[in-house]
């Protein structure tokens, strides 16, 4: 398997997304803002088809669109807890209905009629060696911006009158979040598409915080998972050559995206924790201490 | 001014189905907005299409596939939402059946070479 070049590269671009999206993924399941993450990589789309329209990397329109939709839900008014999921769904439908828009001309050009399925559910296996350094880049800066900001992101998050007490500014802080989001989900998308990037965004989060409440280790089990579901999928689609229907393989997505899930639902097996009465000092892994 | 083509050829069909769905959407959005379920309205929608896949795969009128799938996605997000995270439940139970949609369209493409 691993002297192929592509799966190399799938293995690769696979890994970084499924390590920043983990790590990402924490914060924003946290912060409940799994819609938005969820709806900035359907809206890079609209980069991804815009780019097959002009012929740049995907990769490109991807970012862009990303980062424009982050500003446009800031601007809407996603800070506030209550307009949240409406901002986002504005957001989302008019990103969307671009969307069709570019995969339309963009199909009437160039007659490549599985140009929509491919920025949607992603291609890992025909990424270009040349778009990796870009990936790499921005999945550092999107990494880098989180730890910066980590502490505040947590308090903001989870006491936000107490944020704004301490001269924190709410705003910001959610805007650059929302921008790092943007960064890691278009680079996800690349990898396994612009849908299912929601799953390595969500699902290894969300399991990792059902097992332990520390952010720290939550975002290390998050990243973990991510990347044994993200490599296990790429080597079962890689191995279902050889299943029925013979001669192509299965999408590594439905692997990827079955594998998260059952990570998920695996943490419901698990007893609930008795709750003990904690002391106040108990939190301080919450707290920004 | 409207072109003769506005009211001719297939566009009645456009302007009936087009309108009795902005009017239920309209009425059901409503709620939807009011108990903060947008993203559940983005999903459930989203997720039956691979019902419609799976539906032409085996043969059978997409409708059902759709009907069987959006429903199953609701029930899905209602029965493991009310323990853990709404929207985390929600996002997963998109993502699932997009993977299973993409799936049933690599199958049916591969049959039809």
């Amino acid at each position: 398997v691993l002297s192929n070049g592509p799966v190399l590269v799938a293995f690769l671009v696979g890994g970084i997304a499924a390590i920043t999206s983990g790590v990402i993924g924490v914060f924003s399941v946290l912060r409940t803002q799994s819609f938005a993450g969820h709806s900035l990589a359907d809206i890079a789309t609209t980069g991804g088809a815009a780019a097959f329209l002009v012929g740049v990397s995907q990769f490109w329109g991807f970012l862009v669109a990303g980062l424009a939709a982050s500003a446009a839900m800031e601007a809407i008014g996603v800070q506030r807890r209550k307009g949240r999921d409406i901002a986002t769904g504005v957001v989302l439908g008019g990103g969307l209905g671009v969307a069709a828009l570019f995969l339309y001309l963009g199909t009437q050009h160039t007659s490549r009629t599985g140009a929509s399925f491919s920025i949607l559910f992603g291609s890992i296996f025909v990424i270009a060696p040349g778009t990796v350094p870009g990936i790499i880049a921005a999945g550092v800066i999107a990494l880098g911006t989180v730890a910066l900001l980590a502490k505040r992101l947590l308090l903001t998050a989870i006491a936000p009158e107490l944020a704004r007490a301490r001269g924190v500014s709410v705003r910001l802080t959610g805007l650059f979040f929302l921008m790092a989001l943007a960064v890691v989900v278009s680079l996800s998308a690349v990898a396994i598409g612009a849908v299912l990037s929601t799953a390595l965004l969500v699902g290894p989060a969300a399991t990792a915080l059902r097992v332990t409440r520390s952010p720290v280790r939550a975002m290390l089990v998050s990243a973990s998972a991510g990347l044994a579901a993200t490599w296990a999928g790429i080597a079962l689609a890689y191995e279902s050559y050889y299943w029925p229907p013979h001669g192509r393989t299965w999408p590594v997505s439905f692997f990827v995206v079955t594998l998260v899930l059952a990570g998920y639902l695996l943490t419901y097996l698990r007893r609930p924790r008795p709750v003990v009465p904690r002391s106040p000092h108990e939190g301080a892994e919450c707290s920004p201490a | 001014m409207l072109s003769g083509m506005m009211f001719s050829g297939l566009m009645p069909n456009t302007w009936i189905a087009a309108s009795i769905v902005a009017v239920i959407a309209g009425v059901t959005g409503y709620f939807a907005v009011l108990r903060g379920e947008t993203f559940a309205a983005h999903a459930i929608p989203n997720g039956a299409f691979a019902g419609a896949a799976g539906a032409w795969l085996l043969g059978v009128n997409v409708i059902w596939g759709l009907a069987v799938f959006a429903v199953a996605g609701a029930l899905g997000i209602g029965a493991l939402g009310s323990k853990a995270r709404h929207d985390v439940v929600t996002a997963l139970t998109l993502v699932l059946m997009l993977g299973l949609g993409a799936l049933f369209v690599s199958i049916s493409s591969q049959y039809a070479q």
